[in-house]
């Protein structure tokens, strides 16, 4: 049980990762980015390729992180650009698209089949009486929280993350108060683009690389994003641990293989329940 | 010479045209008010001024510089800031954020800036700390103010800064208006409460379709029976 439950944090964390560039792009460019799974795919993919260079971990990981988000931008500028203005549905389809292109892409490069990064073993030791992790459980759970950590104080301290904060409440008064948008939207897509690779490097790390690995991850995705209250970035680091605990604690009672029905079952509960999720803001008329 | 001009502006959104040639003046140091019936074209007239509407024809000069269709982003560069009526607050972001916002272009130390808004409105320095989702119509009015402040505009533009307040915050609101004025900015005001805002302008235009109607100074507007009868409900 407590393994599992630490199971789940540490799956939870990529989750975490994921769901906050998510939840940015709703709450910023208002629509839900399907594409979003399959770029942490192609930047674990690109990891593979730069580890296998013999490159350092951290650089590796850097130079993975640094061609996404280039590749993010020049989607957003040539593509979802042209539809900002034609409304959600149109830009959710048209994420649709990118997602198929990124998950060919990585298919035609690197083919279907399961590889890793490592061939060694990766060993566990025991941390507490019945709990173990290996070497990537800890590095995984300390990057996670480190990367929460700066994207707290980049969305509260700095004036370019205060500013995405306020474009998310309003657009409109954004630009009406001075506010660069379009830096707003680049910023979006760099901040959310890095967290979304480095998850896709740790979820590489900690069950191997297929073509699927981040599509597979768009439902929790989702589902930590609705259940914080989309929009909000802090609701997408909670959902995102209560997903990835959820997760992995059920498969203690039922199958695994009803894994991803768990955060669906999360996800149609919140909406039934509380629809604008735990951090989310009700409409209230005044 | 005038701060803001506009001349013959016609405009809408899409085909529908809400401006039919609208032509207004505002100079240096003074409050104008524009009043008429709804669906006049006010609010409209604002973001047509903002670079918020198509313009079909006309002009607008602003300090000299024609500013025709530039967007909103440039005009408060050039020194002009707009209020909206509804909505005008970044309700999750603390009120010296939402502060903060209103001097985004600006690189410099805002401290002083920050320090004048506090002191024209105690309630805001008050409050500085919360969350402005929480604050009060009111107060989330006195802060839009004081974000549109915070870049010194040489124009102001508000769009009903009354709308849907309590008569006594009214009061107030207005009084913090006629205080901004004699800091040296011209306003450009759009108001419901007609006879109040004529009552404390130098100048009004009174909007009907899309169009001048009249204008005159504010008190020679009040006084006009004509205007009373039609547009400000006396008998």
């Amino acid at each position: 049980m407590l393994q599992l439950f630490a199971n789940g944090i540490v799956f939870g964390s990529i989750i975490a990762l994921g769901a906050i560039g998510l939840t940015l792009v709703y709450g910023i460019l208002k629509f839900a980015n399907f594409a979003h799974g399959d770029t942490m795919t192609l930047g674990a993919y690109l990891a593979l390729l730069f580890f296998n260079l013999q490159l350092p971990l951290p650089i590796a990981v850097a130079l993975s992180v640094i061609l996404s988000v280039v590749i993010a931008i020049l989607i957003d500028q040539y593509l979802y650009k042209l539809f900002r203005s034609t409304g959600p549905i149109i830009l959710l389809i048209s994420s649709v698209g990118v997602a198929l292109l990124l998950r060919n892409l990585v298919l035609l490069f690197w083919g279907p089949d399961l590889t890793y990064y490592s061939r060694d073993i990766q060993i566990s030791y025991p941390v507490l009486p019945g709990l173990r992790f290996n070497n990537t459980d800890i590095g995984t759970m300390i990057t996670a929280a480190v990367l929460i950590v700066l994207v707290h104080l980049f969305l509260k301290k700095t004036k370019i993350g205060k500013a995405m904060r306020a474009s998310s409440d309003n657009m409109d008064l954004a630009e009406v108060v001075g506010i660069d948008t379009q830096r707003v939207i680049i910023w979006t897509w760099t901040v959310g683009t890095a967290l979304a690779v480095t998850g896709g490097i740790m979820l590489g790390m900690e069950n191997g690389l297929r073509p699927t690995m981040g599509w597979e991850l768009l439902l929790p995705l989702f589902a930590a994003a609705i259940l914080g209250g989309i929009g909000q970035p802090y609701g997408a680091m909670v959902g995102g641990l209560v997903i990835g605990i959820a997760q992995e604690v059920s498969t203690g009672y039922i199958s695994t293989a009803y894994k991803p029905a768990v955060a669906f079952v999360i996800m149609i509960l919140v909406l039934l329940i509380r629809p604008q999720g735990i951090f989310g803001v009700s409409k209230r008329w005044i | 010479m005038a701060i803001l001009e506009v001349k013959d502006l016609v405009g809408g959104y899409g085909e529908v045209l809400i401006l039919n040639g609208v032509s207004i003046q505002c100079f240096d140091n003074e409050i104008v008010s524009i009043i008429g019936p709804n669906g006049a074209g006010k609010s409209t007239l604002m973001k047509g001024v903002f670079g918020m509407l198509k313009i079909k024809q006309g002009s607008v000069v602003f300090d000299g510089k024609p500013i025709t269709g530039m967007r909103a982003s440039q005009l408060v560069k050039l020194g002009m800031s707009y209020v909206p009526q509804d909505n005008n607050v970044f309700p999750s972001l603390t009120v010296e954020e939402n502060l903060q916002m209103g001097a985004f272009i600006r690189n410099d130390d805002i401290t002083a800036s920050l320090e004048k808004v506090f002191d024209l409105f105690p309630f805001i320095a008050k409050h500085r700390k919360a969350v402005s989702g929480s604050l009060s119509g009111g107060g989330r009015q006195m802060l839009a103010l004081g974000r549109a402040l915070m870049l010194d505009p040489k124009l102001l533009l508000l769009d009903e800064p009354s709308a849907g307040l309590a008569p006594l915050v009214r009061d107030e609101i207005f009084e913090k208006i006629i205080h901004i004025k004699q800091s040296g900015m011209a306003i450009l005001m759009v108001e419901q409460n007609a006879k109040k805002a004529l009552s404390m302008s130098d100048r009004g235009y009174v909007l009907v379709m899309g169009k001048n109607r009249f204008e005159d100074t504010g008190r020679a507007l009040l006084d006009n029976p004509e205007v009373g009868r039609l547009y400000l409900g006396s008998a």
